[in-house]
């Protein structure tokens, strides 16, 4: 039971380069070299690659029907019959859950990964049921959850929770397990006060795997809400996307899942990835880890 | 690594006898406190399912233990254990050959890399749910639709690890098997492959884990046999034992290849590297 690791680091896929890109004078080369031009190929080839689905199977709309529908339902349009578009409510409702859920997981997951990297004795006491929450699957939390609190608020915000704990805790620490013990004696034996060496040596040591497990439990928190909310809500965006499934109208469907993803990385971006970058500031490793010359 | 005390020759052996006495006493309590942790766990369990639920909605620990026992000894438990297995394998060695490609592109080229880099990075950040949904009317309910995403979620861990063992092998030795005449594809399986084995062996214990999990996560919406459908059609009887009885048998079988397979063949890597690092030092 020692070692289910397997979901504590990502190895290698931290993504931005800290080194600032050559600016050399615009030339037809230099241009293909640019990192906006290749995330420009990146983002055809994912279009290309869904427009080839579209053509070989025709249940799965193209890009322009489900942009119309998307257009529709944001702006309450009529989908034809009663229905009515449907955006900003169940988008709230679900950011309401997941934030819930993130403000008390993210804690209670850094409190006792804490614990468990400062006392051998916690680590042994906790150490192999973390792992096991970390190893049963989010859809298991997901029914678990509905079923207990049937279609109320309760099912996806417990989920995230679940779902967040261990995935902070874990990487906490091991965070905590990593710092050097050479400079907590050597600081001690400076006299470096409690405060500093707290604010210096924890933080500081622990900062990259805590922003390892805050990562994952932002994504598989998020993954897991959407499951309950597909499985067992009648609100929120799991359900809008359930709902436009039952009703056969795969636009909606494949629109809401794309909103699910572009939500999702725009969190990471807007937010998780400033927010890493800063932290950073005083300790500039390259983030980037592919060495740049082979 | 080991370290001598450098201290006066008669205390010796008293200090290293009091140490050795501390060393087992901690040794013994952590196993205790292990032991105490597994106690805990079974009997908040047993206490929440006592007081908290009722046995229908969250069944004592050894109820799920003899349902689960009662499925690995039933008559169906073989064909969805196969089929689950047969997907995640396929799945699995799908991705490693797409992602030796890969992972030969991104050593080679810094454009690939970068393109690369960014999809492989957007593929690990989509909730794997969209992936197991989208399969639904891609495919429909068939067992492509598991195959295709374990290889999908599997590709991006083996890739990145790949290149990176790539990327840190011993350039002196790119260069002296050039010196010695020998072309690129000898170089690729002869240099670059074998020592970045390892690098690519904890990549792919990694990728089949996660692999493992997204095939159950599509067999839960689009499949009518495995693991994962069983468990849905658990969920949807409101059947909780059965549900946690499945859950347990797929995180034994997770642990399982984890020791049995990955564990052994790194084991054996190892053994083959160990000499080297002895000798450098």
């Amino acid at each position: 039971m020692s070692d289910i690791h397997a979901y504590q680091s990502l190895p290698g896929l931290r993504q931005h380069d800290s080194r600032p890109a050559a600016e050399g004078p615009l030339t037809m080369r230099g241009l293909l070299r640019r990192p906006w031009f290749i995330r420009l190929v990146a983002v055809g080839v994912l279009v290309f690659i869904w427009q080839w689905v579209t053509w070989v199977n025709t249940r799965v709309p193209g890009i322009d029907e489900i942009v119309r529908f998307m257009v529709t339902e944001m702006t309450g349009g009529s989908h034809g019959g009663a229905l009515t578009g449907e955006f900003w409510e169940p988008l709230s409702l679900s950011l309401q859950r997941y934030a819930i859920g993130l403000a008390v997981g993210i804690p209670a997951g850094a409190l006792l990964g804490l614990v468990i990297g400062a006392s051998r004795w916690a680590r042994g006491l906790f150490n192999d049921t973390v792992l096991v929450l970390l190893a049963l699957p989010a859809v298991v939390w997901a029914f678990l959850a509905s079923l207990w609190f049937g279609l109320s608020s309760a099912g996806p915000i417990l989920a995230v929770i679940l779902t967040a704990v261990p995935f902070v805790a874990v990487n906490l620490a091991a965070g905590v397990r990593n710092i050097d013990p050479g400079l907590v004696e050597m600081s001690r034996s400076y006299g470096v006060p409690a405060g500093r060496r707290l604010r210096h040596l924890l933080l500081g040591g622990t900062l990259p795997s805590a922003f390892t497990g805050l990562r994952l439990a932002f994504m598989t928190g998020w993954n897991s809400l959407l499951i309950v909310e597909w499985f067992g809500a009648t609100s929120g965006v799991g359900w809008r996307a359930r709902f436009w499934y039952d009703a056969l109208r795969y636009p909606g469907f494949v629109a809401w899942i794309f909103l699910f993803v572009i939500l999702i990385t725009v969190f990471d971006r807007l937010l998780l990835s400033p927010l890493e970058r800063r932290a950073f500031q005083w300790n500039q490793q390259p983030t980037l880890t592919f060495e740049e010359e082979l | 690594m080991t370290t001598a005390p450098t201290v006066a020759p008669g205390s010796v052996s008293a200090l290293s006898a009091r140490e050795l006495r501390r060393a087992a006493w901690s040794r013994w309590g952590y196993r205790l406190s292990v032991v105490a942790g597994w106690a805990v766990f079974v009997g908040v369990w047993y206490l929440v399912a006592r007081f908290v639920f009722t046995p229908q909605q969250l069944p004592q620990p050894h109820v799920v233990a003899t349902e689960a026992w009662d499925v690995l000894t039933q008559r169906d438990f073989s064909t969805n254990i196969q089929a689950s297995i047969l997907r995640v394998v396929a799945g699995f060695l799908l991705a490693l050959v797409l992602s030796v490609g890969l992972g030969l592109l991104i050593a080679y080229s810094k454009w690939w890399r970068r393109l690369l880099n960014s999809l492989l990075l957007f593929i690990v950040s989509v909730p794997t749910v969209s992936f197991a949904i989208l399969s639904l009317i891609v495919l429909g309910i068939s067992p492509m639709g598991p195959i295709i995403n374990a290889m999908l979620v599997a590709t991006p861990y083996i890739t990145m690890n790949l290149a990176q063992g790539l990327t840190g092998v011993d350039r002196r030795l790119i260069v002296m098997s050039e010196s010695f005449g020998r072309t690129r594809p000898q170089i690729i399986t002869g240099v670059l492959i074998p020592s970045s084995l390892l690098s690519i062996l904890s990549g792919a214990r990694l990728a089949f884990a996660v692999a493992w999990r997204m095939e159950l996560l599509t067999e839960v919406f689009a499949s009518s046999e495995g693991i994962g459908f069983q468990i849905r059609r658990s969920f949807e009887s409101y059947d909780i034992r059965g549900m946690l009885a499945w859950a347990v048998l797929f995180i034994i079988i997770m642990l399982l290849i984890e020791n049995l397979v990955f564990r052994q063949i790194e084991r054996r890597l190892s053994r083959w590297r160990s000499p080297e690092v002895g000798t450098t030092q």
